[in-house]
């Protein structure tokens, strides 16, 4: 994700926070083996 | 690191699943699905401000299924023109049109009538004027070019086969200097083709 958006010439491109989204839900196994997280990400068109 | 599509998943599939289990999410918040949904999730997991939330339609908040929070990114300013692409029943739509007030305007964006009518109802019934809900899709937004000032979006996009295509179109209508503020799912490993092409994880 932060590599597309480099890519396509978004600038301050940056994760500012992450979320365990899937905690104490029934896919909180495959999350954790896969490493899936809520993120928020922030870019600025030039 | 995301997720990227094979050439031969079953992108018409994909999108029947993601449209139909969010239309049951609108039609039964409380049934079971593998992912939280709510205000008191939005609030104890991702930050949002239960009073905020405790203001906004039931009907609005109850089917919230979002995975960040976009408004903790950055601050949405008075008069400001915001879209929200996947506004779904319209609990980040309805904030943001707070922010922005009368003077400005919270376009969002579904492809699935049961969020658009569920979005807009809610909109009506706080009186917001600035909210204007439209069908569409990621890939190719209803939305005039260099036109936007935010772009938000929670957890949606990880959902849109075709990325690039999506993210050229949020290129498209912002404006020069225009900001991106995505709440989306990140991973930390490399997934294989077979597990890229389960349509079931896509949706999960």
């Amino acid at each position: 994700m932060i590599s597309v958006l480099n890519s396509l010439g978004f600038e301050e491109v940056r994760i500012v926070e992450r979320f365990d989204c899937f905690r104490a839900t029934t896919k909180e196994a495959t999350a954790r083996k896969y490493g899936v997280h809520g993120a928020n990400i922030f870019a600025r068109k030039p | 690191m995301s997720v990227t599509c094979p050439v031969d998943l079953d992108t018409q599939r994909l999108r029947f699943e993601v449209s139909n289990i969010y239309s049951r999410v609108v039609a039964e918040p409380q049934g079971k699905f593998h992912f939280h949904r709510g205000p008191a999730y939005a609030a104890e997991f991702l930050g949002y401000d239960a009073e905020e939330l405790a203001a906004l339609p039931a009907e609005t908040t109850a089917p919230f299924a979002g995975i960040a929070n976009p408004h903790r990114i950055g601050t949405i300013r008075a008069g400001e023109t915001v879209l929200d692409i996947g506004c779904g029943a319209g609990m980040d739509l309805l904030l943001a049109a707070r922010r922005v007030g009368p003077a400005g305007k919270a376009i969002g964006v579904d492809m699935t009538d049961a969020m658009v009518g569920r979005a807009s109802a809610s909109a009506r019934a706080l009186g917001l004027a600035q909210v204007d809900v439209r069908k569409g899709d990621a890939t190719a937004l209803p939305v005039e070019s260099a036109s936007i000032d935010v772009v938000i979006s929670n957890g949606v996009i990880n959902l849109v086969p075709e990325k690039e295509r999506a993210f050229d179109e949020i290129v498209r209508v912002l404006k020069p200097g225009g900001r991106l503020q995505l709440g989306d799912i990140l991973l930390d490993v490399e997934l294989s083709e077979d597990t890229r092409r389960n349509i079931d994880l896509w949706t999960g």
